[in-house]
């Protein structure tokens, strides 16, 4: 008989089942090691995410309430002479955490902040003096026109802050003129400033800065709205953070002067690890 | 024979796939590890100036410190060259493998105000500068305003009114 017979059906049922069990773990292996891959991929990216939101909320916290060199109290005097509402500050709206309940918010949002954010999240809202500021170059008493050193540069339409160890002007810049040959700017407010400053005392823009949650009007592959971290800058400039951001939760520890922020992000493609909460906390400067 | 000539071809085809391969994973892995470190500097340095703030308030509380200046504004402060800060009259010291150097700039008296002792309180401005040792590449720059006791000058006009605590504003210049 020839040596080429070829196999039984049993050598060839037993082969084909052992072959299928070998597919079958192997396959499952595969599938396993993918849904880990994805979970983990899903949660370093959120990570990620969160980190950077700490980050970018921890600058912008840390120096609430920063206006020069005195610290903001109930006795320093603050004179508002030219500031619209966005940008008033005092020690009263330093640090603002507007909360989301029941589809609406306590305190009411301000309308100034022309924002929609959504339900039931809180909102934060963060006034200070630029950290970079310019000096005064000559002595300030009874007069619209400031003169301050060459850099920063201010623009027309910018609020400041003049200040000193004493006291604290908010103004409103109408024109600004730079004079290189001299280096310095001369700013024309759109107010008399009454108080008396010597010559050092500090200018700076002031920011306000908020953080709240907007649907971005996007969907994700789960045909689910995408809501992400919005901030607005000093200029009212609306920036989108982060994205896949449900939840801002904002509560306050030891008297104010520790801020808990929690954070709820939404896994952006894989429906297993659909959403994880972050938390982290911020040390605010106390100016009571 | 011809088919031995391809294998060889086909071989070395998949060596450099695989060499490329690893190459990319390798140029990655130093990526993020680059970053790590960076993002570790960085929070040393800023660990370096607060302990260099505290320090100098040690300090001022003392004595006030020789490396006082005049009056400049941020922006300034801010610009100065790494010699600058490294130059004689810059106070400094060390925290670990980091350096951090300081300066002292005297604001004003405010009469209006009392605090540990004193009738009336002056303002002091610190500005800490922290850095890697071996290389000027990371680098931390904070500022602190503090009150001090000092004597009355003039009578307050208006209310007068007891300061709770040494530091008065803390802002991050870079």
């Amino acid at each position: 008989m020839s040596q080429h017979k070829g196999f039984s059906l049993l050598e060839l049922l037993l082969s084909m089942s052992i072959g299928l069990i070998v597919i079958m773990v192997i396959a499952k292996t595969f599938i396993n090691f993918n849904k880990t891959y994805k979970i983990e991929n899903s949660l370093a990216l959120m990570q990620e995410n969160a980190r950077f939101t700490a980050y970018m909320m921890r600058n912008v916290v840390a120096s609430a309430g920063m206006i020069g060199s005195a610290r903001m109290t109930s006795y320093l005097p603050i004179n508002n002479q030219g500031v619209g509402a966005f940008n008033q500050i005092d020690v009263s709206n330093y640090f603002a955490v507007y909360k989301g309940v029941n589809n609406t918010w306590q305190p009411a949002l301000p309308k100034i902040f022309n924002i929609k954010p959504k339900n039931n999240t809180d909102v934060i809202a963060i006034k200070s003096m630029e950290p970079i500021t310019a000096n005064l170059v000559q002595s300030l008493n009874e007069s619209n026109k400031v003169y301050v050193s060459f850099a920063p540069q201010f623009n027309t339409n910018d609020d400041i802050v003049i200040a000193d160890c004493l006291h604290v002007v908010l103004a409103h810049i109408k024109s600004v003129y730079y004079s290189v040959k001299n280096q310095q700017q001369i700013l024309t407010m759109t107010q008399i400033i009454h108080d008396k400053f010597d010559l050092n005392a500090e200018a700076g823009k002031i920011q306000t800065n908020i953080f709240y949650i907007q649907n971005t009007g996007r969907k994700n592959i789960r045909g689910e709205k995408i809501y992400s971290l919005y901030h607005v800058n000093a200029n009212g400039r609306k920036d989108e953070l982060i994205p896949n951001v449900v939840d801002l939760k904002v509560s306050s520890l030891v008297k104010n002067k520790i801020i808990k922020i929690k954070l709820t992000l939404m896994s952006e493609n894989d429906a297993i690890l659909k959403s994880k909460n972050f938390q982290f906390f911020i040390r605010l400067f106390d100016h009571a | 024979m011809r088919n031995k000539g391809l294998i060889l071809i086909s071989v070395l085809i998949f060596i450099n796939l695989i060499v490329l391969l690893v190459t990319i994973g390798f140029t990655i892995s130093e990526l993020q590890l680059r970053m790590s470190n960076n993002q570790l500097q960085h929070a040393r340095v800023m660990q370096a100036a607060q302990f260099g703030l505290k320090t100098a308030l040690q300090q001022m509380q003392q004595n006030p410190p020789h490396c006082q200046i005049d009056i400049h504004s941020t922006h300034d402060l801010s610009i100065k060259s790494a010699s600058w800060w490294h130059s004689a009259q810059i106070c400094h010291g060390k925290f670990g493998q980091l350096n951090y150097y300081y300066v002292v700039e005297p604001l004003q008296i405010n009469n209006c105000l009392y605090f540990d002792g004193g009738s009336a309180v002056k303002y002091w401005r610190i500005t800490v500068r922290a850095e890697q040792a071996a290389k000027n590449r990371a680098a931390a720059i904070l500022q602190e305003t503090i009150a001090l006791p000092t004597k009355q000058t003039q009578v307050c006009p208006t209310t007068r009114y007891e300061l709770s605590a040494y530091e008065q504003s803390w802002r991050r210049l870079r």
